[in-house]
Protein backbone atom coordinates (compact mmCIF):
# COMPACT_ATOMS: atom_id res chain seq x y z
CA UNK A 1 0.00 0.00 0.00
CA UNK A 2 2.87 2.36 0.84
CA UNK A 3 4.87 1.05 -2.30
CA UNK A 4 1.56 2.48 -4.37
CA UNK A 5 0.90 5.80 -2.44
CA UNK A 6 4.47 6.37 -3.24
CA UNK A 7 3.87 5.55 -7.12
CA UNK A 8 0.84 7.61 -7.37
CA UNK A 9 3.09 10.81 -5.34
CA UNK A 10 5.98 10.19 -7.71
CA UNK A 11 3.93 10.00 -10.81
CA UNK A 12 0.91 12.04 -10.37
CA UNK A 13 1.73 14.33 -13.14
CA UNK A 14 2.13 11.41 -15.37
CA UNK A 15 -1.00 9.77 -14.23
CA UNK A 16 -3.28 12.89 -14.14
CA UNK A 17 -2.02 13.43 -17.78
CA UNK A 18 -3.12 9.90 -19.13
CA UNK A 19 -6.42 10.27 -17.44
CA UNK A 20 -6.84 14.20 -19.05
CA UNK A 21 -5.82 12.78 -22.40
CA UNK A 22 -8.30 9.76 -22.44
CA UNK A 23 -11.17 12.36 -21.27
CA UNK A 24 -10.17 14.70 -24.28
CA UNK A 25 -10.08 11.90 -26.54
CA UNK A 26 -13.26 9.75 -25.73
CA UNK A 27 -14.79 13.39 -26.19
CA UNK A 28 -13.31 14.32 -29.71
CA UNK A 29 -14.29 10.48 -31.22
CA UNK A 30 -17.46 10.30 -29.05
CA UNK A 31 -18.43 13.88 -29.75
CA UNK A 32 -20.91 13.19 -32.22
CA UNK A 33 -22.74 10.67 -29.59
CA UNK A 34 -23.85 14.09 -27.73
CA UNK A 35 -25.10 16.15 -30.23
CA UNK A 36 -26.79 18.31 -27.70
CA UNK A 37 -23.53 18.64 -25.44
CA UNK A 38 -24.41 22.54 -27.28
CA UNK A 39 -22.01 24.24 -24.26
CA UNK A 40 -18.96 21.63 -26.20
CA UNK A 41 -19.98 23.93 -29.21
CA UNK A 42 -19.87 27.42 -30.52
CA UNK A 43 -23.66 28.00 -30.33
CA UNK A 44 -23.20 28.57 -26.15
CA UNK A 45 -23.89 32.06 -24.82
CA UNK A 46 -20.27 32.90 -24.46
CA UNK A 47 -18.76 31.55 -27.95
CA UNK A 48 -21.95 32.58 -29.71
CA UNK A 49 -22.21 36.25 -28.21
CA UNK A 50 -17.95 37.06 -29.01
CA UNK A 51 -18.89 35.47 -32.33
CA UNK A 52 -21.76 37.80 -32.91
CA UNK A 53 -20.10 41.01 -32.23
CA UNK A 54 -17.08 39.95 -33.89
CA UNK A 55 -19.29 39.55 -36.90
CA UNK A 56 -21.17 42.82 -36.34
CA UNK A 57 -17.99 44.80 -36.87
CA UNK A 58 -17.15 43.14 -39.92
CA UNK A 59 -20.28 43.34 -41.90
CA UNK A 60 -20.12 47.06 -42.06
CA UNK A 61 -16.90 46.71 -44.42
CA UNK A 62 -19.04 44.18 -46.94
CA UNK A 63 -22.30 45.91 -47.01
CA UNK A 64 -22.08 47.17 -50.54
CA UNK A 65 -21.27 43.74 -51.85
CA UNK A 66 -24.46 41.89 -49.50
CA UNK A 67 -26.88 44.12 -50.69
CA UNK A 68 -25.84 43.88 -54.31
CA UNK A 69 -25.57 39.94 -53.65
CA UNK A 70 -29.56 40.61 -51.90
CA UNK A 71 -30.65 42.70 -54.86
CA UNK A 72 -29.88 39.87 -57.54
CA UNK A 73 -31.53 37.42 -55.43
CA UNK A 74 -34.70 39.46 -55.31
CA UNK A 75 -34.64 40.32 -59.06
CA UNK A 76 -34.64 36.68 -59.67
CA UNK A 77 -37.23 35.77 -57.37
CA UNK A 78 -39.46 38.62 -58.86
CA UNK A 79 -39.22 36.84 -62.28
CA UNK A 80 -40.78 33.76 -60.78
CA UNK A 81 -43.82 35.79 -59.93
CA UNK A 82 -46.87 35.42 -61.58
CA UNK A 83 -47.07 39.08 -62.89
CA UNK A 84 -43.32 38.63 -64.48
CA UNK A 85 -44.91 35.84 -66.35
CA UNK A 86 -46.42 35.67 -69.67
CA UNK A 87 -49.78 34.00 -69.15
CA UNK A 88 -50.98 31.93 -72.35
CA UNK A 89 -51.22 28.74 -71.04
CA UNK A 90 -53.77 26.71 -67.80
CA UNK A 91 -50.55 24.90 -66.92
CA UNK A 92 -49.52 26.81 -63.86
CA UNK A 93 -46.38 26.23 -62.30
CA UNK A 94 -45.97 23.61 -59.24
CA UNK A 95 -43.88 25.27 -56.28
CA UNK A 96 -46.17 23.88 -53.45
CA UNK A 97 -47.56 20.29 -53.74
CA UNK A 98 -50.82 19.76 -55.60
CA UNK A 99 -53.75 21.20 -53.01
CA UNK A 100 -51.26 24.37 -52.73
CA UNK A 101 -49.90 23.73 -49.11
CA UNK A 102 -46.17 24.93 -48.55
CA UNK A 103 -43.98 21.64 -48.82
CA UNK A 104 -40.91 23.69 -47.53
CA UNK A 105 -40.37 26.83 -44.93
CA UNK A 106 -37.47 28.86 -45.07
CA UNK A 107 -36.10 30.85 -42.21
CA UNK A 108 -33.58 33.23 -42.45
CA UNK A 109 -30.13 33.17 -40.29
CA UNK A 110 -26.50 34.95 -40.57
CA UNK A 111 -23.76 32.76 -40.25
CA UNK A 112 -21.73 34.64 -37.75
CA UNK A 113 -19.01 32.31 -37.50
CA UNK A 114 -17.64 30.01 -41.02
CA UNK A 115 -14.21 28.07 -41.12
CA UNK A 116 -12.83 26.10 -44.03
CA UNK A 117 -9.35 25.43 -43.39
CA UNK A 118 -10.20 22.36 -40.37
CA UNK A 119 -10.92 18.84 -41.62
CA UNK A 120 -14.16 19.33 -40.35
CA UNK A 121 -15.41 23.06 -40.53
CA UNK A 122 -18.48 24.13 -38.73
CA UNK A 123 -20.79 27.27 -38.79
CA UNK A 124 -22.64 29.16 -36.00
CA UNK A 125 -25.78 30.41 -36.69
CA UNK A 126 -27.54 33.98 -34.73
CA UNK A 127 -30.65 32.38 -34.66
CA UNK A 128 -31.48 29.38 -32.18
CA UNK A 129 -34.54 27.13 -31.28
CA UNK A 130 -36.07 30.24 -29.92
CA UNK A 131 -36.81 31.07 -33.57
CA UNK A 132 -37.64 27.71 -34.66
CA UNK A 133 -34.60 26.04 -35.79
CA UNK A 134 -33.85 22.46 -35.02
CA UNK A 135 -31.31 20.15 -35.53
CA UNK A 136 -31.50 18.62 -38.97
CA UNK A 137 -32.50 21.80 -41.12
CA UNK A 138 -30.63 22.21 -44.08
CA UNK A 139 -29.00 25.09 -44.94
CA UNK A 140 -29.02 26.81 -48.02
CA UNK A 141 -28.15 30.40 -49.55
CA UNK A 142 -29.07 32.14 -52.84
CA UNK A 143 -26.43 30.38 -54.21
CA UNK A 144 -25.96 27.10 -53.27
CA UNK A 145 -26.63 24.48 -50.32
CA UNK A 146 -23.73 25.45 -47.58
CA UNK A 147 -24.69 22.88 -45.08
CA UNK A 148 -26.97 21.35 -41.91
CA UNK A 149 -27.82 22.54 -38.70
CA UNK A 150 -26.88 19.61 -36.15
CA UNK A 151 -27.63 21.32 -33.03
CA UNK A 152 -29.18 24.27 -31.38
CA UNK A 153 -29.24 26.54 -28.26
CA UNK A 154 -32.10 29.17 -27.61
CA UNK A 155 -29.96 31.77 -29.38
CA UNK A 156 -27.47 30.22 -31.47
CA UNK A 157 -27.10 27.10 -33.87
CA UNK A 158 -24.18 24.48 -35.36
CA UNK A 159 -24.54 23.61 -38.58
CA UNK A 160 -22.10 21.21 -40.18
CA UNK A 161 -20.63 22.83 -43.06
CA UNK A 162 -20.85 20.77 -46.77
CA UNK A 163 -16.81 20.88 -46.21
CA UNK A 164 -16.76 18.28 -43.51
CA UNK A 165 -15.98 14.48 -43.46
CA UNK A 166 -19.11 13.53 -42.38
CA UNK A 167 -21.13 15.49 -44.17
CA UNK A 168 -23.09 13.65 -47.09
CA UNK A 169 -26.21 14.63 -49.43
CA UNK A 170 -27.85 13.35 -52.29
CA UNK A 171 -26.58 15.45 -55.61
CA UNK A 172 -28.08 14.92 -58.69
CA UNK A 173 -26.27 15.87 -62.10
CA UNK A 174 -28.17 17.22 -65.18
CA UNK A 175 -25.83 16.72 -68.16
CA UNK A 176 -25.51 20.08 -70.43
CA UNK A 177 -27.50 17.95 -73.23
CA UNK A 178 -30.67 17.80 -70.53
CA UNK A 179 -31.60 21.95 -70.59
CA UNK A 180 -31.01 22.57 -74.29
CA UNK A 181 -27.50 24.14 -73.77
CA UNK A 182 -24.13 23.71 -75.47
CA UNK A 183 -21.83 22.60 -73.40
CA UNK A 184 -18.90 23.84 -75.40
CA UNK A 185 -20.59 27.68 -75.03
CA UNK A 186 -19.24 27.51 -71.65
CA UNK A 187 -15.75 29.35 -71.17
CA UNK A 188 -12.85 27.67 -68.88
CA UNK A 189 -13.44 28.38 -64.83
CA UNK A 190 -10.61 30.86 -64.74
CA UNK A 191 -12.24 34.19 -67.34
CA UNK A 192 -15.45 33.73 -65.58
CA UNK A 193 -16.01 36.08 -63.52
CA UNK A 194 -18.80 34.50 -60.38
CA UNK A 195 -19.34 30.59 -60.12
CA UNK A 196 -22.73 31.34 -59.23
CA UNK A 197 -24.15 33.12 -61.94
CA UNK A 198 -23.30 30.41 -64.52
CA UNK A 199 -25.86 28.00 -63.12
CA UNK A 200 -28.49 27.89 -65.03
CA UNK A 201 -32.09 28.73 -64.03
CA UNK A 202 -33.21 25.51 -65.20
CA UNK A 203 -36.81 23.94 -64.45
CA UNK A 204 -35.39 21.09 -62.55
CA UNK A 205 -37.15 17.97 -63.10
CA UNK A 206 -38.43 17.09 -59.64
CA UNK A 207 -37.77 13.16 -59.59
CA UNK A 208 -41.16 12.48 -57.61
CA UNK A 209 -43.66 15.36 -58.84
CA UNK A 210 -45.50 13.14 -61.76
CA UNK A 211 -44.94 9.75 -63.09
CA UNK A 212 -43.53 10.34 -66.32
CA UNK A 213 -46.32 9.95 -69.32
CA UNK A 214 -45.09 7.95 -72.11
CA UNK A 215 -45.19 10.43 -74.17
CA UNK A 216 -43.12 12.27 -72.20
CA UNK A 217 -40.36 9.52 -71.75
CA UNK A 218 -39.70 9.50 -75.74
CA UNK A 219 -39.39 13.38 -76.03
CA UNK A 220 -35.89 11.91 -74.44
CA UNK A 221 -35.91 13.80 -71.01
CA UNK A 222 -33.54 10.94 -69.25
CA UNK A 223 -34.01 10.36 -65.89
CA UNK A 224 -32.16 13.06 -63.54
CA UNK A 225 -28.52 11.42 -62.61
CA UNK A 226 -28.48 11.03 -59.07
CA UNK A 227 -25.12 10.55 -56.68
CA UNK A 228 -24.01 11.15 -53.08
CA UNK A 229 -21.92 14.51 -52.21
CA UNK A 230 -18.86 14.64 -50.04
CA UNK A 231 -15.58 16.51 -49.42
CA UNK A 232 -12.19 14.64 -49.30
CA UNK A 233 -10.74 17.51 -47.32
CA UNK A 234 -8.48 19.06 -49.77
CA UNK A 235 -9.67 22.05 -51.48
CA UNK A 236 -12.32 24.21 -50.23
CA UNK A 237 -13.51 25.38 -52.92
CA UNK A 238 -14.57 21.43 -54.54
CA UNK A 239 -16.59 18.68 -53.56
CA UNK A 240 -16.88 15.32 -54.55
CA UNK A 241 -19.62 13.51 -56.37
CA UNK A 242 -19.40 10.29 -56.37
CA UNK A 243 -21.88 7.14 -57.49
CA UNK A 244 -22.37 8.72 -60.80
CA UNK A 245 -23.11 5.43 -63.16
CA UNK A 246 -20.60 5.23 -65.50
CA UNK A 247 -22.65 4.98 -68.98
CA UNK A 248 -23.54 8.87 -69.11
CA UNK A 249 -20.56 11.16 -70.24
CA UNK A 250 -20.90 14.29 -67.65
CA UNK A 251 -18.70 16.69 -68.62
CA UNK A 252 -16.96 19.63 -67.23
CA UNK A 253 -19.47 22.68 -67.27
CA UNK A 254 -22.69 20.60 -66.15
CA UNK A 255 -24.51 21.52 -63.25
CA UNK A 256 -25.39 19.95 -60.21
CA UNK A 257 -28.06 20.46 -57.90
CA UNK A 258 -29.76 18.37 -54.93
CA UNK A 259 -31.72 16.08 -55.96
CA UNK A 260 -34.73 16.36 -53.51
CA UNK A 261 -33.99 12.65 -51.97
CA UNK A 262 -34.13 12.77 -48.63
CA UNK A 263 -35.40 15.44 -46.67
CA UNK A 264 -32.79 17.71 -46.24
CA UNK A 265 -32.81 20.23 -49.26
CA UNK A 266 -35.65 21.00 -51.80
CA UNK A 267 -34.84 19.57 -55.04
CA UNK A 268 -32.83 22.00 -57.83
CA UNK A 269 -31.17 23.91 -55.22
CA UNK A 270 -28.24 25.02 -57.11
CA UNK A 271 -24.56 23.24 -55.63
CA UNK A 272 -21.79 24.04 -58.33
CA UNK A 273 -20.76 22.95 -61.56
CA UNK A 274 -18.54 19.58 -62.36
CA UNK A 275 -14.77 20.35 -63.16
CA UNK A 276 -12.89 17.02 -63.62
CA UNK A 277 -14.19 13.39 -63.76
CA UNK A 278 -12.41 10.26 -63.40
CA UNK A 279 -13.25 6.64 -63.43
CA UNK A 280 -11.79 4.78 -60.55
CA UNK A 281 -9.96 1.50 -62.04
CA UNK A 282 -11.77 -1.52 -62.10
CA UNK A 283 -14.93 0.91 -61.28
CA UNK A 284 -17.97 1.34 -63.06
CA UNK A 285 -18.81 4.80 -61.25
CA UNK A 286 -17.99 7.79 -61.69
CA UNK A 287 -16.33 10.57 -59.41
CA UNK A 288 -16.70 13.85 -60.32
CA UNK A 289 -14.95 17.04 -58.98
CA UNK A 290 -17.87 19.56 -58.26
CA UNK A 291 -16.90 23.39 -58.07
CA UNK A 292 -19.16 24.90 -55.60
CA UNK A 293 -21.03 27.56 -56.47
CA UNK A 294 -21.05 29.42 -53.01
CA UNK A 295 -17.92 30.95 -51.74
CA UNK A 296 -17.08 29.69 -48.84
CA UNK A 297 -15.07 32.09 -47.31
CA UNK A 298 -17.47 35.06 -47.21
CA UNK A 299 -20.63 33.21 -46.68
CA UNK A 300 -23.26 36.01 -44.46
CA UNK A 301 -26.74 35.35 -45.41
CA UNK A 302 -28.60 32.21 -45.36
CA UNK A 303 -32.11 30.12 -45.20
CA UNK A 304 -32.44 27.47 -42.81
CA UNK A 305 -35.15 24.93 -44.38
CA UNK A 306 -37.52 22.73 -42.75
CA UNK A 307 -39.15 20.42 -45.13
CA UNK A 308 -42.96 20.16 -43.60
CA UNK A 309 -43.63 16.32 -44.21
CA UNK A 310 -40.25 15.63 -43.02
CA UNK A 311 -41.48 12.94 -40.18
CA UNK A 312 -44.12 11.69 -42.02
CA UNK A 313 -42.12 10.37 -44.87
CA UNK A 314 -38.91 9.49 -42.23
CA UNK A 315 -41.35 7.49 -40.61
CA UNK A 316 -43.00 6.03 -43.71
CA UNK A 317 -39.02 4.61 -44.61
CA UNK A 318 -38.10 3.60 -40.45
CA UNK A 319 -41.11 0.99 -41.03
CA UNK A 320 -39.37 -0.58 -44.32
CA UNK A 321 -35.53 -0.20 -42.82
CA UNK A 322 -36.22 -2.41 -39.66
CA UNK B 1 2.89 42.94 -6.72
CA UNK B 2 2.27 39.30 -7.41
CA UNK B 3 -1.36 39.53 -8.53
CA UNK B 4 -0.98 42.54 -10.59
CA UNK B 5 1.21 39.95 -12.94
CA UNK B 6 -1.26 37.26 -12.57
CA UNK B 7 -4.19 39.95 -13.70
CA UNK B 8 -1.56 40.68 -17.02
CA UNK B 9 -1.01 36.94 -17.43
CA UNK B 10 -4.84 36.52 -17.64
CA UNK B 11 -5.34 39.54 -20.10
CA UNK B 12 -2.63 38.41 -21.83
CA UNK B 13 -3.96 34.84 -22.41
CA UNK B 14 -7.95 36.24 -23.16
CA UNK B 15 -5.91 38.60 -25.73
CA UNK B 16 -4.40 35.55 -27.35
CA UNK B 17 -6.86 33.32 -27.30
CA UNK B 18 -9.65 36.11 -28.91
CA UNK B 19 -7.07 37.00 -31.50
CA UNK B 20 -6.65 33.08 -32.54
CA UNK B 21 -10.34 32.21 -32.92
CA UNK B 22 -11.43 35.26 -34.77
CA UNK B 23 -8.45 36.11 -36.94
CA UNK B 24 -5.93 33.53 -37.04
CA UNK B 25 -8.84 30.52 -37.05
CA UNK B 26 -9.39 31.47 -40.52
CA UNK B 27 -6.18 31.46 -41.97
CA UNK B 28 -4.61 28.63 -43.80
CA UNK B 29 -1.25 29.61 -46.12
CA UNK B 30 -1.17 27.93 -49.34
CA UNK B 31 -4.43 25.40 -48.38
CA UNK B 32 -2.14 23.66 -45.43
CA UNK B 33 -0.16 26.05 -42.93
CA UNK B 34 -2.55 27.28 -39.78
CA UNK B 35 -1.26 29.48 -37.69
CA UNK B 36 -1.51 28.84 -33.62
CA UNK B 37 -0.52 31.43 -31.32
CA UNK B 38 -2.61 30.21 -27.77
CA UNK B 39 0.36 27.40 -27.19
CA UNK B 40 2.44 30.77 -26.27
CA UNK B 41 -0.12 31.13 -22.89
CA UNK B 42 1.84 27.80 -21.94
CA UNK B 43 4.83 28.18 -22.86
CA UNK B 44 5.61 31.18 -20.74
CA UNK B 45 4.52 30.22 -17.80
CA UNK B 46 7.79 30.31 -15.05
CA UNK B 47 9.79 26.77 -14.79
CA UNK B 48 8.91 26.64 -11.39
CA UNK B 49 5.08 26.06 -11.81
CA UNK B 50 2.86 23.14 -10.41
CA UNK B 51 3.06 20.30 -13.11
CA UNK B 52 -0.88 19.06 -12.63
CA UNK B 53 -1.93 22.93 -12.66
CA UNK B 54 -0.23 23.19 -15.81
CA UNK B 55 -2.20 20.05 -17.41
CA UNK B 56 -5.34 21.13 -15.37
CA UNK B 57 -4.71 24.60 -17.41
CA UNK B 58 -4.29 23.16 -20.51
CA UNK B 59 -7.71 21.49 -20.25
CA UNK B 60 -9.31 24.39 -19.37
CA UNK B 61 -8.12 26.30 -22.68
CA UNK B 62 -8.22 23.37 -24.38
CA UNK B 63 -12.09 22.85 -23.94
CA UNK B 64 -12.48 27.04 -23.91
CA UNK B 65 -10.77 26.71 -27.74
CA UNK B 66 -12.45 23.73 -28.44
CA UNK B 67 -16.28 25.06 -27.86
CA UNK B 68 -15.19 28.26 -30.41
CA UNK B 69 -14.08 26.31 -32.79
CA UNK B 70 -16.67 23.33 -32.70
CA UNK B 71 -13.96 20.39 -32.21
CA UNK B 72 -15.33 19.17 -28.49
CA UNK B 73 -11.38 17.41 -27.09
CA UNK B 74 -9.27 18.80 -30.58
CA UNK B 75 -7.22 21.45 -28.78
CA UNK B 76 -7.91 19.91 -25.55
CA UNK B 77 -6.01 16.95 -26.30
CA UNK B 78 -2.76 18.85 -28.54
CA UNK B 79 -2.55 21.37 -25.33
CA UNK B 80 -2.80 18.67 -22.84
CA UNK B 81 -0.12 16.99 -24.53
CA UNK B 82 2.16 19.90 -24.60
CA UNK B 83 1.72 20.85 -20.90
CA UNK B 84 3.00 17.17 -19.68
CA UNK B 85 6.15 17.65 -22.23
CA UNK B 86 7.08 20.90 -21.12
CA UNK B 87 9.03 20.28 -18.44
CA UNK B 88 10.65 17.56 -19.74
CA UNK B 89 11.51 19.60 -22.98
CA UNK B 90 13.03 22.42 -20.03
CA UNK B 91 14.88 19.55 -18.54
CA UNK B 92 16.36 18.08 -21.85
CA UNK B 93 17.55 21.83 -23.19
CA UNK B 94 18.74 23.04 -19.65
CA UNK B 95 21.60 25.84 -20.59
CA UNK B 96 25.15 24.76 -18.91
CA UNK B 97 24.53 27.61 -16.44
CA UNK B 98 21.10 25.93 -15.32
CA UNK B 99 17.93 27.33 -15.08
CA UNK B 100 19.10 29.56 -11.67
CA UNK B 101 19.57 32.88 -13.66
CA UNK B 102 16.01 32.34 -14.96
CA UNK B 103 12.46 31.80 -13.59
CA UNK B 104 10.64 32.22 -17.19
CA UNK B 105 11.60 30.62 -20.20
CA UNK B 106 11.65 34.07 -22.09
CA UNK B 107 13.84 35.05 -24.70
CA UNK B 108 15.58 37.86 -23.14
CA UNK B 109 16.11 34.86 -20.21
CA UNK B 110 17.83 32.47 -22.10
CA UNK B 111 18.70 33.60 -25.61
CA UNK B 112 17.04 32.81 -29.45
CA UNK B 113 18.76 29.73 -29.92
CA UNK B 114 17.17 27.67 -26.74
CA UNK B 115 13.90 29.75 -27.03
CA UNK B 116 13.57 28.25 -30.33
CA UNK B 117 14.44 24.91 -29.56
CA UNK B 118 12.15 24.78 -26.85
CA UNK B 119 8.95 26.22 -28.19
CA UNK B 120 9.55 24.48 -31.93
CA UNK B 121 10.01 21.16 -30.32
CA UNK B 122 6.83 22.07 -28.44
CA UNK B 123 4.89 23.29 -31.38
CA UNK B 124 6.28 20.03 -33.24
CA UNK B 125 4.16 17.96 -30.86
CA UNK B 126 1.15 19.79 -30.48
CA UNK B 127 0.76 19.96 -34.49
CA UNK B 128 1.18 16.46 -34.58
CA UNK B 129 -1.20 15.54 -32.12
CA UNK B 130 -3.23 18.16 -33.52
CA UNK B 131 -3.05 17.12 -37.00
CA UNK B 132 -2.76 13.59 -36.66
CA UNK B 133 -6.43 13.67 -34.77
CA UNK B 134 -8.15 15.77 -37.75
CA UNK B 135 -7.19 14.26 -40.36
CA UNK B 136 -7.00 10.80 -38.41
CA UNK B 137 -6.22 8.72 -41.73
CA UNK B 138 -3.42 6.45 -42.25
CA UNK B 139 -3.50 7.32 -46.16
CA UNK B 140 -3.20 10.66 -45.35
CA UNK B 141 0.04 10.78 -43.71
CA UNK B 142 1.64 13.21 -46.22
CA UNK B 143 -0.72 15.62 -45.73
CA UNK B 144 -0.90 15.19 -41.96
CA UNK B 145 2.78 15.62 -42.41
CA UNK B 146 3.01 18.80 -44.62
CA UNK B 147 0.41 20.64 -42.64
CA UNK B 148 2.57 19.66 -39.54
CA UNK B 149 5.78 21.14 -40.77
CA UNK B 150 4.28 24.30 -42.78
CA UNK B 151 1.62 24.85 -39.52
CA UNK B 152 5.10 24.67 -37.39
CA UNK B 153 6.94 27.16 -39.11
CA UNK B 154 4.35 29.75 -39.16
CA UNK B 155 3.31 29.21 -35.70
CA UNK B 156 7.61 29.37 -34.66
CA UNK B 157 7.79 32.58 -36.47
CA UNK B 158 4.42 34.04 -35.02
CA UNK B 159 5.77 33.58 -31.77
CA UNK B 160 8.79 34.87 -31.80
CA UNK B 161 8.01 38.37 -33.41
CA UNK B 162 4.99 38.23 -30.34
CA UNK B 163 7.70 37.66 -27.87
CA UNK B 164 9.97 40.31 -29.40
CA UNK B 165 7.18 42.95 -29.61
CA UNK B 166 5.55 42.75 -26.38
CA UNK B 167 7.77 40.31 -24.62
CA UNK B 168 10.32 41.97 -22.17
CA UNK B 169 12.79 43.67 -23.96
CA UNK B 170 15.95 41.35 -25.10
CA UNK B 171 19.68 43.10 -25.27
CA UNK B 172 22.27 42.16 -26.65
CA UNK B 173 24.05 40.35 -23.98
CA UNK B 174 21.43 38.24 -23.96
CA UNK B 175 21.22 37.15 -27.64
CA UNK B 176 24.87 35.60 -27.96
CA UNK B 177 24.59 33.43 -24.76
Amino acid sequence: MRNFLNFLIRYHAFLLFLALEVFCLSLYFRSSAYPNAVIMYSANQVAGNVYLRYSNLREYTRLGQRNDSLASENARLMALLNMAQLQDSVVERLVSDSAQRPLYRYIPVRIIKNSITSRNNYMTLDRGSLHGLTADMGLITDEGIVGKIIATSEHFSVAMSVLHSKFSSSAALLPAAQYGADPGALPPAASQPALSAQIPDVDFPAPVSQPASPGEGSSGQAPVLSGRLSWDGKNPRMVQLIDIPGHVEPRPGDPVFSSGFGTLFPAGVPIGLVRELRQAPGSYFLELNVELGPDFSRLRHAYAVTYLYKEEQEALENTIDD
Amino acid sequence: MIELKWLKTVLVALLLLLFQVTVLNQVSLLGFARPFVYPLILLLLPFDSNRAGVLVLALALGLLLDSFSDSPGLHAASLVLLAWLRPHVASLLTPRAGYEAADEPRVANLGLPWFSAYAGMLLLAHHIMFFSLEIFSFAALGRIFVHVISSGILSLILLLALEYLFGPPVSRKSLSR
